[in-house]
C-alpha cells in the first residue's frame, strides 16, 4: 500500500473537502511523534494513546546497526501496525474504544506485555 | 524591577509561581498545551509580546502558526524550532477564562508542581521564556478569578538564580513571590 503525506493548513476545510469528494471517517488515529536522523536511519519516537513506541527507519543494514547501538533485541521487534496493535488492546483488555484517541484511553493503565503482541 | 507589571500582579487575588524546566519537558508542555488544552472551552488564546506597544503589549498568535513554528507535523529537530521560537518571540503566553485551566490538566504541572497544585487550582496565565541553554522560564498565575491580568512580558535574566540541578526551582522566584501578599492597603515584600 503506498502511503501518501501532505501538510494541511485548515483541518476543518480539509476534513470537509474530503467528506464531499465521499470519504467518510472510518478511524481517529491520535499520536505525538517526535523524529530523529542518525547515521543513515531515522529514529522516530510515537507517544500513542496505548504506549510509546519507537521506529527505526532506513535501509537494512542501517536498521541492525541502530538496533545494536542502542543495545535492543532485534529479534523482540514488533512487525505489527498501530491499528493491529490496537485491535489486540482492546480485544485483551475488552475495551469499547473505537477510535485510538488519548481521550478513549485516559484513566486506563495497559500493559502492553499482557497483550503478547508480535 | 520592571513597574508596573509586579504592581498590577500583587493587586489582583490571584497567586502565582515559577518553575525553571528543560527543554524536554517544555516540549512537553507545550505539546499538552497546544495540541489538547487549545482545544478547550477555557483556552482563550496565546500571545506574544508585541514589539511596538502602543496598542497593547501583547498580540496574539494563532495555535497553527504556534503549532508550525515549535512543534510541526513530524516532530523534526524541535529542540532547534523551539529555542530558535524564544529567540524570536521573548515569551509565549497562554491566557484561560475566567476559571482557568487546572493545573492537573498537564502532566508536567501535575509532576513538577506538586506543592503549587494545593495552593494554585487554576491557571489563568501561563507565560514561557527561555532563560538559558536548553532552560526555560515557566510562570503561572492563577488561584481565584483574576480581575485584571499581567500586560508586560517576563524578563528571561532574571530567573536564572534558584535553579536547582534537575533543572526545577524549589520556591517561587523572581516578583512572584510577592504575589497576592496585599494586607491592609500595602504591599507586604
Amino acid at each position: 500500500m503506498q502511503e501518501y503525506e501532505v501538510e494541511v493548513s485548515d483541518f476543518g476545510q480539509t476534513h470537509a473537502i474530503l467528506t464531499k469528494l465521499g470519504f467518510a471517517l472510518s478511524l481517529r488515529f491520535e499520536k505525538y511523534r517526535e523524529t530523529f536522523t542518525y547515521q543513515g536511519a531515522e529514529i522516530v519516537l510515537d507517544e500513542v494513546p496505548f504506549g510509546t513506541f519507537m521506529e527505526i527507519e532506513g535501509p537494512q543494514e542501517a536498521i541492525r546497526a541502530m538496533v545494536t547501538a542502542l543495545g535492543l533485541d532485534f529479534d523482540a521487534r514488533l512487525v505489527s501496525s498501530y491499528v493491529d496493535i490496537f485491535d489486540t488492546v482492546c480485544t485483551t483488555y475488552k475495551l469499547p474504544a473505537t477510535d485510538i484517541t488519548f481521550e478513549a484511553f485516559r484513566s486506563l493503565a495497559i500493559d502492553l506485555r499482557a497483550c503478547q503482541l508480535r | 524591577m520592571r513597574e508596573g507589571y509586579e504592581t498590577r500582579i500583587a493587586a489582583t487575588p490571584g497567586k502565582g509561581a515559577a518553575r525553571l524546566l528543560i527543554c524536554v519537558t517544555v516540549k512537553e508542555l507545550l505539546r499538552d498545551l497546544l495540541f489538547r488544552e487549545a482545544g478547550q472551552a477555557y483556552f482563550k488564546r496565546l500571545a506574544v509580546p508585541r514589539q511596538r506597544r502602543w496598542l497593547s503589549a501583547w498580540r496574539t498568535l494563532s495555535t497553527y502558526q504556534a503549532e508550525k513554528q515549535l512543534l510541526p507535523v513530524g516532530g523534526r529537530d524541535t529542540n532547534r524550532l523551539i529555542q530558535q521560537f524564544f529567540t524570536t518571540y521573548a515569551c509565549l503566553r497562554a491566557e484561560f477564562h475566567d476559571g482557568g485551566m487546572p493545573v492537573t490538566a498537564i502532566r508536567v504541572l501535575r509532576l513538577h508542581c506538586p506543592a503549587l497544585n494545593a495552593a494554585l487550582e487554576r491557571i489563568h496565565c501561563l507565560e514561557c521564556a527561555a532563560a538559558a541553554q536548553d532552560v526555560y522560564h515557566v510562570l503561572l498565575l492563577g488561584g481565584p478569578r483574576l480581575r485584571r491580568q499581567c500586560s508586560s512580558p517576563l524578563l528571561p535574566s532574571r530567573f536564572l538564580k534558584g535553579l536547582d540541578q534537575e533543572g526545577n526551582t524549589r520556591r517561587p522566584i523572581g516578583h512572584d513571590t510577592n504575589i497576592g501578599l496585599r494586607k491592609n492597603g500595602r504591599l507586604r515584600i
